[in-house]
C-alpha cells in the first residue's frame, strides 16, 4: 500500500542536495555526485514501485497521503498532502528516471568544474521541487513548487554566473516566468474566492455547479491558469526565455528545459481537466496556442545553427503538440507525448552535450561538421534521438505524435490544427535531420583548438540507456487503446477529457499513420537532399531565399519587438521612478532633516572647545541659579 | 578664638581668586594651580564650620578630619594632573589652553 514512505521520493533528493550543499565545498569535493545519484536512484526505484501499486489499484485510483498541516488561517486550509493517481505516477516515473540518468551523465560532463558540488546540490533541489510539484494535492502547494522549480531553473541557467550571457538568460527566464505566474496566481485566487478552498478534489467537485451558474468565470479561471502554463511551458507569446535558457550546462537543458520542468504546464492543464473541460473557449484557446506554437517554433528551428538552440525550438514545438493534444481533448495522448518526449529530447540534449564536451564547448554548426567517425557513440545515439523526434515509425515519438495528430485531425471543429500539426511534423523531420546531417555527415571539420575529440564512458552509457528508452518508450501505448491510455484514463483529471465528445470521425488511425509517415519521409528526404552531401546546395537555396531566411534567423524579431514594446518603456519608467526618487523624495527628506540639522548647527556654535569659555559658562549658570535661589 | 566668619570670608576670597585666575590665565599649569586654590578655599569652609559647631558645644572634629582627607586626595590628584600636563607638553610642545580645542563642535 502507498503510505507515508511516499515522502521519501521527494525527500531523498532534498536530503542529498542539502548535505551536498553543506559539505560539498570542503569534504565531498569531486565526490559530490554520489549522494545526489543515490537520492535520485532511490526516488526512481520508489517511483516505479508507486506506478506498479497504482496500476494494481482499481477504479479511480487516487490515493492521498497526509503530510502535515501547513496553512490553516481563516478558512484557507492548505495541507502538505500527496495525491497519487495514475497521472501522478506516470509523471513521477518520467521525472525521476530521466533525472537519475541526467545526474549520472553530469558526473562525466561536469567533471573538473569549479562549481561541481554546487551543480549537484542544485540538481537535487530541482528533483525535489519537481517531484513535490507532481505530488501536490492543492493549488497552493502546486504554486509553491511551481515557483520552486522556477527558482532551480534560474539557478541552473545562471550556473556559469560569471558569463554575462548566462546571467542575462537566467534573469530573462525568471522575469518571463513572472508574467505567466502572475496569471497563474490570479487563477488560483479566483478559484479560492469562488470555491473557498484550494484542494484539488474539493475544487474539481464544485466546478460543474459553478459552470452552470457562471460559465464565464470558469473560462476566466481556465485562461488564467493557462497563462501560467504558457510561461512555464514556453508557449506563445511567453516562449522567449527557453532558447536563451540553453546558456546553462547541457544536462540542465536536458533535464530542466526539455524533459521535466517545462512539461509542468502541460501537467497542470491536464490536472485541472475539470476546469478546462467545462469551458469550450479555454479548450479552443489551448489547442490553438499549442498548434500555432508548434508550427511557429518549428519554422524558427529550420534555419538556426546552434544545435542546442535547434533543440530548444524543437522543445517549444513539441510542447505545443502536447497543448494541442490537451486542447482537442486527448489529454492522455498529450501526457504520452510528454513521457516519450522526455526520453528522446533528454537523449538529444545529452548527445549535444557530448558533442560540446568533445568540441571544447563549440556547438555551432558553422564550426563543426562531419563528426560521425570521431564521436561514434554520440553519432548513433543522436541518430536514434533524431529519428524518435522526427516521428520515424516504430520509435517512441512516432506513436505519441501519431495519437496527437489523429486526435487533432478528428476534432469536430479544429481539424485545421491537425493539418498544422502535420505540417509541423514534416518540418520537425526536416530540421532534425538537417541538424543531424550537418553535424555528422558531409566534410569533416572542427574548431582549431580541438585536436583529439573524445567521449567519456559514463556519458556514453547514459546515452545508450536513453537511446533504448527513446526506441521502446512508445510501446507502453501500442494499439488503439494502449495500456498507458487506459491507465491514465483512470485518473479523474484525465477522465474529464476522455468524457468530452468532440470527435467528428473523418480519419481512421491507419490513414493518419500514413499521412504522418509520408510527411516525415518527405521532410527527411528533403533534409538529405539538401544537407546529406555537404552544404553547397543549402547555401544556394539560402541565397535564393534571403528575405525569409533573415526573418527566421532573427526569430521573427520577437525579442526585438518585446524589447521595443515592453522592456524599453519599462526601463524608461524605471529611470523616471529612480529620478523622481532621487530628486523629489530625497529633497523632501532633505528639507525635513534640515530642521534638526540647523538646530544642531546653532548649538554647535557654543561648542568652541575652549576650556575657559566652558568654565565661564558654568560660572554664569551657577550665578543665575544663585540669584534665583536668593530671590525666593 | 577667631570668629568662624573670618574663615569663611578667607575661603570665599581664595575661591574667587582661583576662579578669576582659572578664567583669565592661559597657561595650563597656572590654571591647575588656580583650581587647587579654589579647592583650598572650599576646604577652608569645612574648618570654619567645624569650629562654629565646636564653639556651640556639640560635634567632634569631623570637619578637620575631612580636610586632612581632602588634602591627601588633592595631593594625589595633583600628581596625576601634573603627569597629564607633562604628556600634553611633550605632545603639543605648548601648554597654552587655547591650542587644545579638539572638542570644538
Amino acid at each position: 500500500m502507498i503510505k507515508e514512505w511516499i515522502w521519501l521520493i521527494p525527500l531523498m533528493p532534498l536530503l542529498a542536495s542539502f548535505v551536498t550543499g553543506l559539505l560539498g565545498a570542503k569534504v565531498l569535493k569531486d565526490k559530490s555526485h554520489w549522494l545526489v545519484i543515490a537520492g535520485a536512484a532511490s526516488s526512481a526505484v520508489l517511483a516505479i514501485y508507486v506506478l506498479c501499486l497504482t496500476n494494481g489499484n482499481s477504479g479511480d485510483a487516487a490515493v492521498f497521503v497526509d503530510g502535515f498541516e501547513w496553512i490553516n488561517i481563516g478558512g484557507l486550509v492548505s495541507n502538505v498532502k500527496a495525491m497519487i493517481d495514475p497521472l501522478t505516477a506516470v509523471m513521477l516515473v518520467t521525472v525521476s528516471v530521466v533525472a537519475l540518468l541526467v545526474v549520472i551523465y553530469s558526473k562525466g560532463y561536469m567533471a573538473g568544474d569549479t562549481g561541481y558540488f554546487r551543480f549537484f546540490a542544485y540538481l537535487g533541489l530541482f528533483i525535489f521541487s519537481m517531484l513535490m510539484l507532481v505530488l501536490s494535492s492543492n493549488f497552493l502547494m502546486l504554486y509553491v513548487f511551481w515557483e520552486a522549480v522556477g527558482l532551480c531553473s534560474y539557478l541552473l541557467i545562471g550556473f556559469y554566473y560569471k558569463k554575462p550571457s548566462a546571467a542575462a538568460a537566467a534573469k530573462k527566464a525568471f522575469l518571463v516566468n513572472r508574467v505567466g505566474d502572475f496569471g497563474f496566481a490570479i487563477g488560483i485566487l479566483l478559484i479560492y474566492l469562488n470555491c473557498h478552498t484550494v484542494d484539488f478534489t474539493q475544487v474539481f467537485a464544485m466546478i460543474p455547479e459553478l459552470a452552470k451558474t457562471n460559465p464565464g468565470l470558469i473560462t476566466t479561471i481556465a485562461l488564467c491558469l493557462f497563462v501560467g502554463a504558457c510561461g512555464k511551458s514556453a508557449q506563445l507569446p511567453l516562449y522567449v526565455w527557453l532558447p536563451d535558457a540553453m546558456e546553462g550546462p547541457s544536462p540542465v537543458s536536458a533535464l530542466v528545459h526539455a524533459a521535466t520542468m517545462v512539461t509542468a504546464g502541460v501537467y497542470m492543464v491536464v490536472r485541472c481537466g475539470a476546469i478546462f473541460t467545462h469551458s469550450g473557449t479555454a479548450m479552443t484557446v489551448v489547442a490553438i496556442v499549442g498548434g500555432i506554437t508548434a508550427l511557429f517554433a518549428a519554422t524558427i528551428a529550420l534555419v538556426q545553427t546552434d544545435i542546442k538552440r535547434i533543440l530548444a525550438y524543437s522543445t517549444i514545438s513539441q510542447l505545443g503538440y502536447m497543448f494541442l493534444a490537451v486542447g482537442v481533448g486527448a489529454a492522455s495522448a498529450g501526457i504520452f507525448h510528454l513521457y516519450t518526449h522526455a526520453f528522446f529530447k533528454a537523449l538529444l540534449f545529452l548527445a549535444a552535450g557530448s558533442i560540446m564536451h568533445a568540441m571544447h564547448d563549440h556547438i555551432d554548426l558553422k564550426e563543426i561538421g562531419g563528426l560521425r567517425k570521431d564521436i561514434p557513440w554520440t553519432h548513433w545515439t543522436f541518430l536514434i534521438g533524431a529519428l524518435a523526434l522526427a516521428g520515424c515509425p516504430l520509435l517512441s515519438g512516432f506513436f505519441s505524435k501519431d495519437e496527437i495528430l489523429a486526435a487533432a485531425l478528428n476534432h469536430e471543429s479544429l481539424s485545421w490544427l491537425g493539418w498544422v500539426g502535420v505540417l509541423t511534423a514534416g518540418m520537425t523531420a526536416f530540421y532534425t535531420f538537417r541538424c543531424y546531417f550537418m553535424a555528422f555527415h558531409g566534410p569533416r571539420f572542427m574548431p582549431k583548438d580541438v585536436h583529439h575529440p573524445h567521449e567519456t564512458p559514463v556519458m556514453n552509457y547514459v546515452l545508450a540507456v536513453l537511446a533504448v528508452g527513446a526506441i521502446f518508450a512508445g510501446y507502453v501505448n501500442m494499439g488503439e487503446h494502449g495500456w498507458l491510455e487506459s491507465f491514465l484514463g483512470r485518473s479523474a483529471s484525465v477522465e474529464n477529457y476522455a468524457k468530452l465528445h468532440v470527435r467528428g470521425h473523418h480519419f481512421g488511425h491507419t490513414t493518419v499513420m500514413f499521412i504522418s509517415i509520408a510527411v516525415v519521409a518527405i521532410g527527411m528526404a528533403l533534409a538529405y537532399a539538401i544537407y546529406g552531401k555537404g552544404r553547397e546546395k543549402a547555401e544556394k537555396i539560402a541565397r535564393a531565399l534571403q528575405a525569409p531566411q533573415k526573418v527566421l534567423l532573427n526569430k521573427y524579431y520577437v525579442d526585438e519587438g518585446y524589447d521595443y514594446i515592453f522592456i524599453r518603456p519599462l526601463r524608461k519608467l524605471g529611470d523616471y521612478c529612480f529620478g523622481s526618487d532621487n530628486k523629489c523624495i530625497d529633497s523632501i527628506l532633505w528639507a525635513i532633516t534640515a530642521v534638526p540639522r540647523s538646530l544642531g548647527f546653532v548649538g554647535s556654535l557654543f561648542q568652541q572647545g575652549m576650556l575657559q569659555t566652558y568654565a565661564l559658562m558654568m560660572l554664569f549658570g551657577l550665578a543665575v541659579i544663585f540669584i534665583i535661589a536668593l530671590m525666593y | 578664638m577667631i570668629n568662624y566668619q573670618y574663615y569663611i570670608l578667607l575661603g570665599a576670597i581664595l575661591f574667587v581668586i582661583g576662579l578669576i585666575g582659572f578664567a583669565t590665565r592661559r597657561n595650563m599649569i597656572v590654571m591647575f594651580l588656580c583650581t587647587e586654590l579654589m579647592l583650598q578655599g572650599v576646604v577652608l569652609n569645612l574648618v570654619g564650620f567645624n569650629l562654629h559647631w565646636l564653639s556651640k558645644g556639640n560635634g567632634g572634629l569631623e570637619g578637620q578630619a575631612f580636610t586632612i582627607f581632602l588634602l591627601v586626595i588633592a595631593a594625589a590628584e595633583a600628581a596625576l594632573a601634573m603627569a597629564l600636563v607633562m604628556v600634553l607638553q611633550r605632545k603639543n610642545e605648548t601648554l597654552n589652553v587655547g591650542e587644545f580645542a579638539e572638542l570644538k563642535g
